[in-house]
């Protein structure tokens, strides 16, 4: 061997060389007198360095708890989201950033849901869930005014049912047939009928209301919405329960085709202001829409379904779906056997006081339970919350091992004065989910509330009156 | 592994790297801080090695910004060691002692530098040659032209400040 050149020297004293190498070089020093001097200069050298680096000790160093420094990330995503959002709505931005059809699409399900209901939380996202415009037109109970447009929204409504049935993953047990009959729920969904005939005409009240009696409301919401996607999102889809799945653009690109759409969106044009005018004359299919908002790193890698579909503004008044995938992402994972690490698209576990965080206030909690993980995620991801807002999920167990989640958004933030959204007080109700859990939702003090669990009735408003 | 127990485990080191990188705890903690709240945002599959990857680029990207008024600063420093009365003060020779250590270590290609850090963190050749984009094989040359460098320039301004004390000594009154 000729001579070790000075890195396999230093390699061998720090224990980096391997086998052969090392008895090459144990080899060679046996013979070599000058080596074994090189070999000896070089311990020399790396102690000296060693002990000069140590004089560079930093003095005593104060971490900072751990949860603060998941609060400056989240605060900073709230920021950057927020920045990212102004930026987007002001900006003269190319077509294919403008979320017109996304806009439009809201206002559909907007005026469908608010139609059908008056009763849930005004301007939020409770909507009965189940309960398909086929079964009210069964009912014969419509109110007879409805015009051509709520007969477009009423289509749409049911595409949109479509939709997120061919999205509900095969993996969430009891999902795989969607109930339409109402046995089950027949009194949640009696008293709905009941709402929906004495809610129809609100809708437009409701909608004038957040333009005429609050210009101003939009850009405050938007100026205070949170950013609502969390830090990051889950890495494996596989874990994600709600994953989108490969049929959404073609479900999606047909409801672009339907008439009923084309009809609303006229419609919402002629409600408009110039800048939304302005919208509608570009106007473009979602899914030219959509590989923009892939772009928005976080956003699209959180959401890429919600994505092309959210603006804040118009979501923060017509922030509703289907609950079926609303209670479809919480309800199942809690019951099953896989508990998952996320539940829905978008939802990652943080701590209490990072979820507190997104909040903007403190967690309602369940204090005699056992808290198994908390996850938040963008409102708008799960349907029938409220967009632009984020959501706290709390995954609970009690020590015979039952499991209830309860779920929450804050609706007042220091920079809502939207007394549109506060206008009336919901009554609570009870709630039968797509997989048959009940879930049990009410609002107090600004929170909206929803217990979901494998319970009764009784058994959930009772561990709602329990929670701090 | 739980971000959250590589912060207990490793802030300290990556402080420490910090420090050593720019002489300047505070700012070390800062960049430190940084670095993690970076990784809660991205999640990295290898925290460890991606959280000093990035405290070192942290630490370049300031380093350039900062590079004019430090210049400006060594300066001032130098007039005060020239304007100082050699006190046998412990604290302070520990004081000067770093500071050479701090100026020798800046006599290092920033790669080499580098590789003596992550090594004096626990870091393998393999880590290393990952992180600073190196063959295995070169690492040990590396870290040898490092710490070679480093004793040999820290003797050097040893040699040099030692006949400023003297000269120190000799006009002090």
């Amino acid at each position: 061997m000729l001579h070790p050149e000075d890195g396999i020297l230093h390699a061998y004293l720090d224990g980096e060389c391997d086998d052969s190498e090392r008895a090459e070089v144990e080899e060679h020093l046996h013979s070599c007198t000058e080596c074994r001097a090189r070999l000896e200069a070089a311990k020399g050298i790396g102690l000296e360095a060693g002990s000069l680096l140590g004089e560079l000790e930093p003095e005593s160093i104060q971490a900072p708890p751990w949860h603060e420094l998941e609060q400056l990330a989240a605060e900073r995503q709230r920021a950057t989201l927020l920045a990212e959002e102004k930026e987007s709505t002001r900006s003269a931005a190319p077509f294919w950033r403008i979320p017109a059809l996304a806009w439009a699409a809201s206002l559909v399900v907007a005026f469908g849901l608010g139609w059908l209901v008056s009763t849930d939380f005004p301007g939020t996202a409770m909507e009965p869930e189940r309960l398909s415009m086929r079964d009210l037109q069964a009912q014969s109970e419509l109110p007879a005014a409805a015009s051509e447009e709520l007969d477009a929204v009423h289509e749409s409504f049911e595409s949109r049912d479509d939709e997120l049935r061919a999205n509900r993953p095969a993996t969430a047990p009891g999902q795989d047939q969607p109930r339409r009959d109402r046995d089950a729920g027949g009194l949640a969904a009696a008293d709905e009928i009941a709402q929906a005939a004495a809610g129809e005409g609100k809708v437009l009240d409701r909608a004038e209301g957040l333009e005429e009696a609050e210009p101003l409301s939009a850009p405050a919401l938007e100026a205070q919405a949170p950013a609502e996607l969390p830090a990051e999102p889950p890495a494996d889809p596989a874990t994600v329960v709600g994953a989108v799945s490969k049929d959404e653009s073609g479900a999606r690109q047909r409801e672009t085709e339907t008439p009923e759409v084309r009809a609303v969106q006229a419609f919402a044009a002629r409600k408009k202001t110039d800048a939304a005018g302005a919208k509608e004359q570009e106007i473009v299919p979602a899914t030219a829409a959509a590989p923009e908002a892939r772009q928005r790193s976080v956003v699209a890698e959180a959401e890429p379904e919600a994505v092309p579909e959210v603006a804040l503004e118009e979501n923060v008044a017509a922030g509703r779906g289907g609950y079926q995938a609303f209670l479809g992402n919480f309800a199942a994972p809690v019951t099953g056997d896989d508990f998952r690490p996320v539940s829905a698209v978008g939802f990652v576990s943080v701590s209490p006081e990072s979820a507190a965080v997104w909040l903007g206030v403190p967690l309602r909690i369940l204090p005699d339970l056992t808290l198994l993980r908390v996850e938040v995620g963008p409102g708008s991801v799960v349907d029938a919350a409220i967009a632009g807002r984020p959501l706290v999920a709390l995954f609970y167990e009690d020590a015979a091992g039952q499991r209830v989640t309860l779920i929450q958004q804050h609706s007042a933030g220091p920079a809502s004065g939207s007394t549109a959204l506060r206008r009336s007080v919901a009554a609570p109700a009870t709630i039968v989910t797509p997989s048959g859990l009940l879930a049990y939702r009410w609002q107090d003090l600004d929170y909206h509330l929803t217990l979901i669990g494998e319970l009764s009735s009784d058994a959930l408003r009772a561990l709602a009156d329990r929670v701090r | 592994m739980d971000l959250s127990q590589v912060y207990r485990e490793h802030y300290r080191s990556l402080v420490r790297f910090l420090y050593r990188r720019t002489g300047d705890q505070g700012r070390a903690e800062d960049l430190a801080q940084e670095a993690f709240v970076r990784a809660i945002e991205h999640q990295p599959t290898q925290p460890r090695a991606w959280l000093f990857q990035v405290a070192a680029n942290l630490a370049r990207d300031e380093g350039r910004r900062l590079a004019v008024r430090r210049r400006h600063l060594s300066l001032v420093r130098d007039e005060v060691i020239k304007q100082r009365p050699p006190r046998p003060d412990v604290q302070l020779e520990r004081k000067e002692k770093q500071e050479l250590v701090q100026a020798a270590l800046a006599e290092l290609s920033p790669r080499d530098r580098d590789g003596l850090l992550l090594w004096e963190e626990g870091f393998s050749y393999d880590e290393i040659a990952e992180m600073l984009g190196l063959s295995r094989g070169s690492v040990g040359t590396t870290l040898a032209r490092a710490r070679t460098r480093l004793a040999e320039t820290y003797r050097h301004l040893t040699g040099a400040a030692g006949s400023d004390a003297r000269s120190r000594s000799d006009v002090a009154p």
